[in-house]
């Protein structure tokens, strides 16, 4: 399948949108004392799962402080 | 009134310290350009994952701009509502929790202006949340399909975002009265329950500020307006009021209760 410069203006939002959310949950990460669970894990999950882990960890996983 | 600001000012610093102030519209952005992408390009999806066997045709139902409204009004229903009532749950049970409340208690603040400053944040973030969702599905919209009517978008972003605040509102109230874990799981059976049952059997029940949400996308379709509209509103406001009654009431209980 050829990708058109079209369709990747059309889609880059999307990429850009989640490599933000990745690198600022990642920061989060480096930041915050403690998660539910072990740090690594949620570097796991913020790489490596698309889209959802990114809110996944700011939703259940930072602790409140 | 001073000590309200200066309460908004430590709330609003407590969400840009835990970068809520990025994320959750980011997220949001993200839920809005889900849906009308997806569909746009479903056939090159389904060619390239599907597996489908060679000759298969497949007809795709014609979309139009305002579907992906209503596709993404859905996404936020379930999706965006346990977003809000999780981070949200939270918000005053949490303090009293670890004792940040207490620090509160003990200085001449009003307990109207603990609760209220939390809440006029969140709502803003609400408000903020719901329009990067509705701006991302709209103009994908409009740049994919066209034929956009912006000023239902307009009335539909208003009125959702009253329902928004319903859910934000209940869920403040629930997190005074009681522990995070009860306030969340009230409010997520009463929201994301509610509006199942209430789109399963409430078809005669017109008034129910359940149907907000539905009637909001009844306009983004281009049906006439229900007549219930106006009336659904009202008794949403009415919630909004109640509850933020209700929150400060509890606040002010919990002042009395602790023990320092």
């Amino acid at each position: 399948m050829e990708i058109s410069t079209e369709t990747l203006l059309l889609i880059a939002p999307l990429f850009i949108v989640q490599i933000i959310l990745m690198v600022i949950a990642l920061l989060d990460l480096r930041k915050v004392a403690a998660t539910r669970g072990p740090k690594w894990m949620w570097v796991l999950i913020i790489v490596f799962i698309n889209m959802v882990g990114p809110i996944l960890y700011f939703v259940i996983g930072r602790k409140a402080v | 009134m001073r000590n309200y600001i200066v309460l908004c000012q430590k709330e609003w610093r407590e969400h840009v310290r835990n970068y809520r102030i990025i994320w959750l519209p980011l997220v949001f952005l993200l839920l809005g350009m889900m849906d009308p992408l997806t569909y746009y390009f479903m056939d090159d999806i389904l060619k390239s994952v599907g597996n489908l066997p060679d000759g298969m045709q497949i007809t795709m139902p014609d979309v139009g701009a305002s579907d992906m409204i209503v596709s993404t009004a859905g996404q936020l229903q379930s999706i965006g509502m346990v977003i809000f009532i999780a981070i949200y749950c939270s918000a005053i049970s949490g303090e009293r929790k670890n004792g940040t409340a207490t620090l509160l208690y003990v200085r001449p603040v009003s307990s109207r202006a603990i609760f209220l400053s939390k809440w006029t944040v969140a709502a803003m973030m609400t408000c903020v949340g719901v329009f990067c969702s509705v701006l991302a599905s709209s103009y994908y919209a409009e740049v994919l399909y066209g034929g956009l009517n912006w000023q239902d978008v307009i009335v539909f972003y208003i009125l959702y975002s009253v329902w928004m605040l319903v859910v934000i509102t209940f869920t403040f109230a629930m997190s005074a009265l009681t522990t995070t874990a009860i306030a969340a799981t009230i409010s997520l059976i009463l929201f994301v329950i509610g509006s199942m049952a209430d789109a399963l059997i409430g078809t005669y029940w017109t008034y129910s500020p359940f149907k907000l949400p539905s009637y909001a996308v009844d306009i983004v379709r281009g049906a006439e307006v229900p007549d219930a509209l106006w009336m659904t509103c009202m008794i949403c406001i009415a919630l909004i009021l109640l509850s933020l009654v209700l929150g400060i009431y509890c606040t002010h209980k919990n002042r009395q209760q602790t023990t320092v």
